[in-house]
């Protein structure tokens, strides 16, 4: 058996539509693996309304931590640390070098320079990434809890995660909602998949980010096709990026009305594809199997 | 004058962070003789589309990289011991440096002992300072292919001036670029919006908030019917909310043409103003603050 198909639902300007869509490409493929790889800001658990299976701690990078009373005060460590993680505090002795913590990138170059060994390197705990299961197959995704930081390691170990369920079990599609941006998680999210499928909105802001992501998936060498949502809130913008869109080869795979109905929708937590006549619903449907089918081509090709 | 630091953030993307801090901005620069935007949003930067300085200055931020000589190296693999990121790995006997993985951290080239590896500036983005009348504007922009965001903040926050009441522009959700946006401001408001998406992911928001120790204020965008859990939420956590703009498809289409909030009515800039109020109380009521 062949790779599993792998989508990838992307933004660059957040609040684009990227986990409605995602939610109903899911719903438009049962038993495919869903993997929420926002893994700062998930949502995709709100509509899929998952039962929890296992959970597991994810430590991220270590976080550095100063023993004030060995700290001489040298100011190696400050003047080493590349990030802006070590700060003067006052201690009852006087004043020491300490690490900021919220800061702190997991280096480890001041414990390399400190002379007293004052600086030692501690997992912390940032959160746990989940295999849990939806009504229609598996669903893998994780919250953080704090330390915030490379959260792309999280990004890629819920990817591996998506890939070996669909092994063992002969699943045949891994749809990934991902972050916003153009940073380290969102080519986590997207690398070695079948399809990236960007949503942008016509705004200014929309079509600016836009620009750049395409930008991104183009470097990295992704297959990429689009989806335009709320299109009539500006028929020029949409006919903007519809033009970017072409001059860049990206195909325009469907437009989706602003709709109160879909927003109420959503509010109330459905995942609405398969309903609902409206035509917001019935963009959505048309625009998931349109994805389906280019994402099929692209993993035969 | 006030030199306040007021960073606009979000859990949830699209919330409406741009669109209240260039509407904050645009009602502030009607009062104040001078005043200050800092755009941190590097992956994304849209707060110019809306203020429309005139950009003066662009400066290539750039920071030290490694470079292995291969030549130079034993393949002795400390360089890969110390790497915390997957960055550098001796294959065939030969180290090999990932700028996909690597942080810049330095940590490899203080490891090799062979004199193998040595530091190259190379640009991640570039830093652009300008003006609209008497607003002050910088922004950071993070280079397509990219990913060291928290460099080019802490670049912005270098070069922002401290004697001016100060407004910044986050990116959204709470990894490390919007922790080094929020650090060391005075107030943070966060903007969210009614959906259940909204209200989670504003949790998040909070908690961060409470971990970096600013104090915060919610205003609720795109508000209707449903902002009663957030109302709800904002009471058992004694936050106020700030201020309201309701879900309006004319607010909407007007944003989406980069039209600023206070250009729509001037009832708006009241109530931002009222809000700005508010805001500066509480940073006058709280803690001292330390260096930008």
């Amino acid at each position: 058996m062949g790779k599993p198909t792998e989508i990838a639902v992307i933004s660059g300007k957040g609040g684009a539509g990227k986990t409605v869509l995602a939610a109903s490409l899911a719903k438009s493929t049962p038993g495919s693996v869903v993997a929420d790889c926002d893994v700062d800001t998930p949502n995709m658990h709100l509509l899929l309304k998952p039962n929890l299976m296992s959970e597991h701690a994810f430590f991220g990078e270590k976080t550095a931590v100063m023993d004030g009373e060995l700290c001489t005060r040298c100011g190696d460590c400050f003047r080493t640390c590349r990030f802006g993680a070590i700060r003067e505090i006052d201690i009852p002795a006087g004043w020491s070098y300490s690490v900021d913590a919220l800061s702190c990138e997991g280096c480890g170059v001041c414990t390399m320079v400190c002379p007293e060994d004052a600086i030692l390197m501690k997992d912390a705990r940032a959160g746990a990434w989940c295999v849990s299961s939806w009504d229609l197959g598996p669903f893998v995704h994780a919250h953080l809890t704090s330390a915030r930081k490379n959260t792309e390691t999280l990004v890629r170990i819920l990817r591996r995660e998506a890939s070996k369920i669909a092994g063992r079990e002969g699943r045949r599609h891994i749809i990934i909602d991902g972050p916003a941006g153009i940073g380290a998680t969102v080519v986590a999210a997207v690398e070695g998949v079948s399809l990236a499928v960007v949503v942008t909105e016509p705004t200014v802001s929309g079509i600016n980010d836009l620009r750049r992501l395409i930008r991104l998936v183009q470097q990295i060498g992704i297959r990429t096709a689009a989806v335009i949502n709320k299109y009539d809130l500006n028929t020029e913008v949409t006919l903007a990026i519809e033009e970017y869109l072409s001059i860049n080869g990206v195909p325009l795979l469907g437009k989706i009305c602003f709709s109160t109905e879909l927003n109420r929708a959503v509010g109330a937590g459905e995942v609405v594809v398969n309903a609902g006549d409206d035509s917001a619903t019935q963009a959505l449907r048309g625009i998931s199997n349109r994805i389906l089918g280019l994402a099929a081509r692209e993993v035969q090709t | 004058m006030s030199t306040s630091r007021i960073v606009i953030a979000s859990g949830k993307g699209g919330s409406g962070k741009t669109t209240v801090a260039t509407a904050l901005v645009m009602t502030l620069m009607r009062e104040m003789p001078e005043v200050q935007l800092v755009d941190c949003d590097v992956e994304g930067p849209d707060a110019a589309l809306f203020l429309k300085p005139e950009i003066e200055s662009s400066t290539p931020l750039t920071i030290d990289f490694p470079e292995i000589a291969a030549s130079q190296c034993s393949g002795c693999g400390d360089c890969q011991s110390v790497c915390q990121f997957g960055g550098v790995s001796v294959v065939s006997g030969v180290a090999e440096h990932y700028s996909d993985l690597c942080h810049a951290c330095g940590g490899c080239s203080l490891a090799c002992h062979a004199g193998a590896i040595t530091e190259k500036k190379k640009r991640i983005g570039v830093i652009e300072s300008g003006r609209r009348e008497n607003v002050v504007f910088h922004r950071g922009v993070l280079d397509v292919g990219r990913h060291m965001v928290t460099p080019i903040i802490r670049g912005l926050k270098s070069i922002a001036r401290g004697d001016l009441p100060t407004i910044l522009d986050s990116g959204p959700g709470t990894v490390s670029p919007v922790i080094a946006t929020i650090k060391d401001c005075d107030y943070c408001i966060l903007v969210t919006e009614p959906s259940p998406f909204g209200l989670y992911d504003l949790r998040i928001a909070v908690r961060l908030a409470g971990e970096i120790g600013v104090p915060t204020g919610i205003v609720i965008n795109k508000d209707e019917a449903w902002s009663s859990n957030i109302e709800q939420y904002a009471s058992e956590m004694d936050i106020p909310i700030i201020l309201r703009i309701p879900f309006r498809r004319e607010i909407a289409s007007l944003c989406s043409r980069g039209i600023p909030l206070t250009e729509v009515a001037s009832s708006w800039d009241e109530a931002f103003w009222d809000m700005y109020a508010r805001v500066e109380r509480t940073i006058w009521e709280s803690r001292p603050r330390s260096p930008l």
